[in-house]
């Protein structure tokens, strides 16, 4: 059942997203969104009360790709972190708590593989959260 | 209940292009590192800048495609499964070097080859295959597949390296659980599994009889012992008598390791703990898939790869050498950046 959904664009993100990584940022805010119409604190105080809740995240695009590729510069450690595919996924189980299954998807129904961690017991939600090209993230709470 | 099986199991690695020859290399104790031509362009000092790398503007996708073929072929015919699951990172790298993606996902490459229909791909760091490994165990275990080719390929590429090295955690040797280690060196590899219910007949390599998965939540890089041992305990892992660990070589990774692995095992008494990334690299998604073939082979030959020290870190107080008394069941861990933490239980009976 999908108990929560939301879309955020880019031009959302306003001087936050200029300053910050757009992709990370692009997520995080359609899961709050979505966290918040499934009705579900974004920020529980007791982060252990997120141990059941996971997240399924699909891109093929890591955030900071096009960015390293383009300096050829050094190599920043701080660029690496966002050149993971996971990163999206990661950042937004960093920021809402998520202990349950952190999933990147490439290819595959994430919805189904989201279903599987609450079927098999791993988790009682799960957040599918997707970006569409550079400027639309979705996000769901199944 | 039913169990899952591993019916078929295949490799290629610095070690060899199959999973024997891989295994005999370990056990014997050859610098398989230097079997690879690819990989000894990287024994030169560390190098500054991106644009210092030899790049191999033909071997993205190409030589990813090839080892996991290179693997998937021993054990494939068409139609022998309707579901794949892969891990890899290699898909991110490509878009590092060239600013755009594979064209095709090798999910989808290796699905078309071989004629599978259901496709999955995972891309979660160093844990990609450990994960698509656990996603065809549920989807088995859930009857929404009936056999599945499941396993992980990554391939070296300098921008990788570029990365690693930056973060200072790239070593001109990989030393796992020495006092000495200072971190980790690439490796590439592939290893691909064919897994069924026990429904199907016959005698499996190994039965897969637990996972884990969890999140850290807590930090991109910095890893959290309390969340692996969770992972570990998923897998009701009381009989566990070998532990393939993820054993990176960096400072960090092994002490959190070690810190979860007493953690579930408080007294010295902990299973026989080893990592192959000494002798064969880090072979970065395929990690997992990697550890589980290596397990299936010590299974097989009743003897466990134990892992090449020097020095042992008395400090990380686990046990590294020796043989154990049983070899019946064995874990198989592996964690990925940003908090991703596996764990697969592995049973020969």
């Amino acid at each position: 059942m999908i108990l929560g959904s939301a879309v955020a664009h880019e031009s959302e993100l306003g001087v936050m997203g200029r300053r910050d990584v757009k992709f990370r940022k692009l997520a995080e805010l359609a899961v709050r969104r979505a966290l918040d119409d499934a009705i579900i604190p974004p920020k529980p105080d007791n982060r252990s009360e997120y141990r059941n809740i996971g997240i399924v995240f699909v891109t093929r695009t890591g955030e900071r790709f096009a960015e390293m590729y383009s300096k050829v510069e050094r190599v920043k450690a701080t660029d690496f972190g966002g050149a993971i595919l996971n990163s999206g996924a990661g950042h937004c189980a960093i920021v809402f708590g998520l202990r349950g299954p952190q999933i990147l998807c490439v290819e595959g129904d994430p919805f189904l593989i989201a279903k599987l961690q609450i079927e098999v017991g791993r988790a009682t939600h799960m957040v599918v959260a997707m970006l569409e090209g550079e400027t639309v993230a979705l996000a769901f709470v199944v | 209940m039913t169990r899952i099986g591993i019916y078929s199991a295949a490799m290629v690695s610095a070690g060899g292009r199959s999973l024997n020859r891989t295994w005999d290399a370990l056990v014997t104790g050859q610098n398989t590192r230097s079997l690879s031509n690819r990989l000894q362009q990287f024994k030169e000092p560390k190098y500054t800048h991106m644009t210092d790398y030899p790049w191999w503007p033909d071997s993205v996708g190409r030589h990813l495609f090839d080892i996991a073929v290179g693997a998937a072929d021993q054990i494939m015919d068409n139609d022998a499964a309707d579901t794949i699951c892969v891990g890899s990172t290699t898909d991110g790298y490509a878009e590092l070097q060239f600013g755009k993606p594979q064209e095709k996902p090798l999910a989808d490459f290796m699905a078309d080859r071989y004629g599978i229909k259901n496709r999955y791909q995972f891309s979660n760091a160093c844990a990609s295959s450990s994960t698509a490994i656990i996603h065809a165990y549920d989807l088995l275990r859930t009857g929404r597949a009936d056999i599945v080719l499941a396993g992980g390929a990554d391939e070296v590429l300098s921008s990788g390296i570029a990365a690693f090295d930056a973060c200072r955690i790239y070593a001109d040797k990989c030393r796992p659980f020495d006092k000495d280690r200072r971190g980790l060196v690439l490796g590439e590899a592939a290893a691909f599994f064919l897994m069924a219910r026990d429904t199907i007949g016959g005698r499996p390599l190994a039965w897969i009889d637990g996972v884990g998965s969890t999140c850290d939540a807590m930090d991109a890089a910095a890893m959290n012992s309390i969340a692996i041992s969770q992972a570990i305990m998923h897998t009701s892992p009381i009989d566990i008598d070998y532990i393939m660990a993820h054993g990176t070589g960096t400072i960090e990774n092994d002490q959190a390791e070690a810190d979860a692995i007493r953690q579930v095992w408080p007294d010295y008494n902990t299973p026989l703990v080893a990592s192959y990334k000494g002798a064969l690299g880090h072979p970065q998604g395929a990690s997992g898939a990697v550890g589980l073939a290596l397990v299936l082979e010590a299974f097989e030959s009743g003897h466990a790869f134990v892992t090449d020290i020097q020095t042992p870190d008395e400090d990380l107080n686990l046990k590294l050498k020796g043989q154990p008394t049983l070899l019946n069941r064995a874990l198989v861990l592996s964690y990925g950046t940003w908090g991703v933490n596996t764990a697969i239980k592995v049973a020969r009976e």
